[in-house]
């Protein structure tokens, strides 16, 4: 038997044994955490103050390099790129009510917050938005990124009356959001890339996992990881890297329509987004997808196709006309009714330049006024276009310097254009015209054709991401057909009889 | 690539520009006028005058002409005189004067066709007086546009205007053309009412339009006229049945009474039987009238030997021919019916 006095000091040993185990494990277990989650520390061993001057000597001349010291946490952020407002409500206001706080995690409540290893990493994310906190034995970054992005405006390039009236901005992640919103499967992935040695621009490559041909997602993965650039300011500076060609035909499509990009997805297709740019680019993309805009999915299929034979029709128009005209007027006059004729002789009668000349001067004044009209501020562009019609429509040709049909063929040709909303398309026709131009001006009707030729033949010769870039012509397929050139009805007329036999209709 | 671009670089150099030309730098012929005068070919060629003006609608003309022994170097001598370059395919008309005709339009037509500049298609027609018909005055349009305008209107064929079928009818042995006749009345008015028929290239003699209308072009709208009863032909059809021994030309149509004679009751139904008859009548007389007077000239318009030639292989001066007739009146819609009702 135990008496009563050993057993009370057993109880007291074995109290006191206890509460220095439990002492040694807190704080082995406080060492522990301590060095598992602050590694860095090795770096800062000459106290806090030191990488706050490390950064300064790294952000050399940046004047809006701000420091803030509360207590014992530090925070650095440039001033510039972050939000006030934020930094006050993820950071700020945290320090004063946790004077005793064990770690700084506990103080941030930031969304986005990232332990650093190394002070070298901080420059990075100091660039993209992130306030750096530390102290003597942690440092972390908080993103406090300021709205520096444009709300969400309708599209200005590729306006539509019908559809959707959201259009892409500057920001990545609004874009990406306008995307999912559209395409709401845990299937689509965005590959990201960082491209430009210096500008560390965020790319996104995006595809749905099961639905996009894999060998698109190869060769578009190959072509983001071999561009090699010092800055990516804008996703167009990607088309040379993007385009296999020297063709001055567009073999990218380059939307700002997110409901283009989310059509272009569920088509099994590639699109390559990039922060800072209100741009994606649609790949393949073939040769049909410029002609037809968006906005054709939102109108019935019967005036849909009116509209695509009628772009079609404008397209033929803006690239032969003018050529097609010289080889006429000056080769085969015959072809041409008498009456007209007449009129063309009369309209050309005092001009003293050739027709060919005529109307290159005529392209390169219409070229000027279009390239004022896009550079010129909004405030001038008015009276530019009245400058241009006054010279166009009246001075030029009293002054007998070109006709006025001349006038009248390069006006259509230039209308005809305005049908398409793709400017590479535009550029690239611009140059296909002139070649006509000149077949037509030395060789006639046969040059003409000859040049048709020649230029089908660099069409059909053409790639995008390794298709043949006048599919679904040549190779035929008819299921894009219909989904490009044409429209097909939703249901054919048998299969709405068949569901009302059914009673489902 | 080397052997493209040589290719091209030969293409541009051997081929084009030789024919470049601009609009202002020629002068659009619209009309040309052969004729004869003291031996020689007169050629006349009538140009469009286009000076930019107000009234846009008003075109005017101007005619050069020169003369020469032989038609090549009267042509060239007619081009010489002209200030621009002569452009000859808008040519829509060509005036043959009678005398030219009667003479033979072979080296005419021969001269045509061989000239690779000049258009293909454009109406011939015969004329007493080529060069008065070219010169004739009209108001806001040229001649040529003019007559052009009246053949048209009266004879319903195109292929008139193509002088390959001209020739082909021409070197065809077993058949003949006729071409129209234009003839100037005082105070430059001009009529057409009769057809200049041929043998091989020789004009033989005019005759009236109405039964080569009938007969040879797809004319239907012709009216008949016998005892002061009118019958109006809206829709005709001509069948050529060739027998060994002969050719039945099977005339079949529709037509309806225009007017009537008094002492037709057109109450009765048996009157149609009666005016049906004679008019069928009317118009045999009136075709068998039209064929024997040709093909007494050996004329053959209708080309009858040519339809016999090519089912038996055989060549015949003369093919014996009946002609019949079998037009159907129309009752329905008549203007009497509408009274009576």
């Amino acid at each position: 038997m135990v008496d009563k006095s050993t057993y009370s000091s057993l109880i007291l040993l074995i109290q006191f044994y206890s509460l220095k185990i439990s002492l040694s494990i807190s704080f082995l277990l406080k060492f522990y955490i301590f060095y598992y989650e602050f590694p860095f520390l090795g770096n800062t061993t000459s106290g806090d103050y030191m990488i706050y001057e490390k950064l300064k000597k790294t952000f050399h001349q940046t004047s809006d390099l701000k420091h803030k010291k509360i207590g014992k946490m530090n925070v650095v952020y440039l001033e510039s790129l972050c939000s006030s407002d934020k930094i006050n409500e993820y950071i700020l206001k945290n320090v004063p009510l946790k004077k005793n706080y064990l770690f700084l995690r506990d103080v941030i409540s930031g969304p986005s917050v990232v332990f650093l290893d190394d002070i070298e990493q901080a420059s990075f994310y100091l660039m993209n938005g992130y306030a750096l906190c530390y102290d003597k034995k942690t440092m972390l970054v908080c993103e406090v990124k300021a709205d520096l992005y444009r709300a969400i405006a309708p599209p200005t390039v590729e306006p539509s009356i019908n559809g959707p009236k959201d259009a892409f901005n500057e920001s990545i992640q609004t874009n990406l959001g306008l995307i999912k919103r559209r395409v709401r499967s845990e299937n689509l992935v965005n590959e990201n890339f960082t491209i430009g040695k210096k500008s560390q621009t965020q790319v996104s490559l995006l595809y749905i996992e099961g639905t996009a041909n894999p060998t698109y997602i190869q060769e578009a993965q190959k072509l983001l990881n071999h561009i090699s650039m010092d800055s990516l300011i804008e996703i167009e500076s990607l088309q040379g890297y993007l385009e296999a060609t020297n063709s001055p035909m567009p073999t990218a499509l380059k939307t700002e329509r997110p409901d283009k990009v989310s059509t272009a997805l569920f088509a099994g297709k590639v699109v390559i987004i990039a922060d800072n740019s209100p741009f994606a680019f649609i790949l393949p993309a073939y040769f049909a997808d410029f002609i037809n805009p968006q906005g054709d999915l939102y109108v019935k299929a019967t005036n849909a196709n009116f509209l695509k034979v009628l772009r079609f029709l404008c397209l033929i128009i803006t690239i032969v006309l003018p050529g097609l005209y010289i080889s006429i007027i000056n080769y085969n006059p015959e072809t041409i009714p008498l009456n007209l004729l007449l009129s063309f002789q009369a309209a050309r009668l005092g001009v003293p330049f050739p027709s060919a000349i005529e109307a290159l001067f005529m392209i390169s004044v219409c070229s000027v006024l279009r390239e004022s009209d896009i550079r010129f501020p909004n405030s001038y562009g008015s009276s530019i276009s009245i400058l241009g019609a006054l010279i166009l429509g009246e001075t030029a040709v009293s002054a007998n310097v070109v006709s006025p049909i001349m006038i009248i063929i390069i006006g259509i040709t230039f209308i005809s254009a305005l049908v398409f909303n793709s400017g590479n398309l535009i550029d690239g026709i611009r140059y296909y015209r002139l070649i006509l131009l000149l077949c037509s001006t030395i060789l006639g009707l046969y040059g003409f054709l000859l040049g048709c030729f020649i230029l089908l033949l660099h069409l059909a010769n053409m790639k995008t991401l390794s298709q043949p870039y006048l599919y679904p012509v040549a190779p035929f397929s008819s299921k894009y057909f219909f989904k490009s050139l044409l429209k097909k009805p939703k249901e054919s007329q048998k299969e709405k009889n068949l569901l009302k036999q059914e009673g489902k209709l | 690539m080397k052997k493209v671009f040589l290719f091209l670089l030969c293409l541009f150099f051997f081929t084009g520009c030789s024919d470049y030309q601009e609009l202002s730098d020629i002068n659009i012929i619209n009309g040309i006028a052969i004729g004869y005068e003291d031996g020689e070919y007169v050629v006349s060629f009538e140009i469009i005058k286009n000076e930019a003006s107000d009234n846009s609608s008003e075109v005017t003309s101007k005619v050069i002409s020169a003369k020469d022994s032989n038609l090549a170097l009267a042509f060239n001598e007619a081009i010489k005189d002209s200030d621009k370059e002569a452009y000859f395919k808008h040519v829509h008309l060509l005036i043959i004067s009678e005398e030219v005709a009667k003479s033979g339009i072979g080296d005419v037509v021969d001269y045509m066709l061989r000239n690779v500049k000049m258009s293909t298609t454009f109406y011939t027609v015969i004329t007493e007086d080529s060069e008065a018909l070219i010169n004739m005055k009209v108001e806001d349009d040229t001649v040529s546009n003019y007559i052009v305008d009246l053949i048209s209107s009266n004879l319903d064929r195109a292929d008139l205007n193509n002088i390959d079928i001209i020739v082909s009818t021409i070197l065809n042995q077993r058949k003949d053309i006729g071409l129209p006749y234009i003839e100037m009345e005082e105070d430059d008015k001009v009529t057409l009412h009769q057809i200049a028929y041929f043998h091989e290239d020789q004009m033989k003699d005019v005759i009236d339009a109405k039964i080569f209308n009938f007969l040879y072009l797809n004319k239907t709208d012709i009216d008949f006229l016998r005892d002061e009863t009118v019958l109006n032909m809206y829709k005709k059809k001509v069948d050529y049945e060739v027998k060994k021994d002969k050719v039945i030309i099977k005339v079949s149509g529709r037509g309806s009474v225009k007017a009537v004679s008094s002492s037709i009751d057109l109450e009765k139904y048996k009157s149609y039987d009666e005016v049906k008859e004679v008019m069928n009548k009317q118009i045999k007389e009136e075709v068998e009238e039209f064929l024997e007077e040709t093909l007494s000239n050996d004329s053959d318009l209708t080309g009858i030997k040519d339809k016999y030639y090519k089912k038996y292989r055989e060549e015949k001066d003369n093919v014996p021919y009946e002609v019949q007739v079998d037009i159907v009146l129309s009752k329905n819609g008549s203007i009497y019916e509408v009274i009576h009702d």
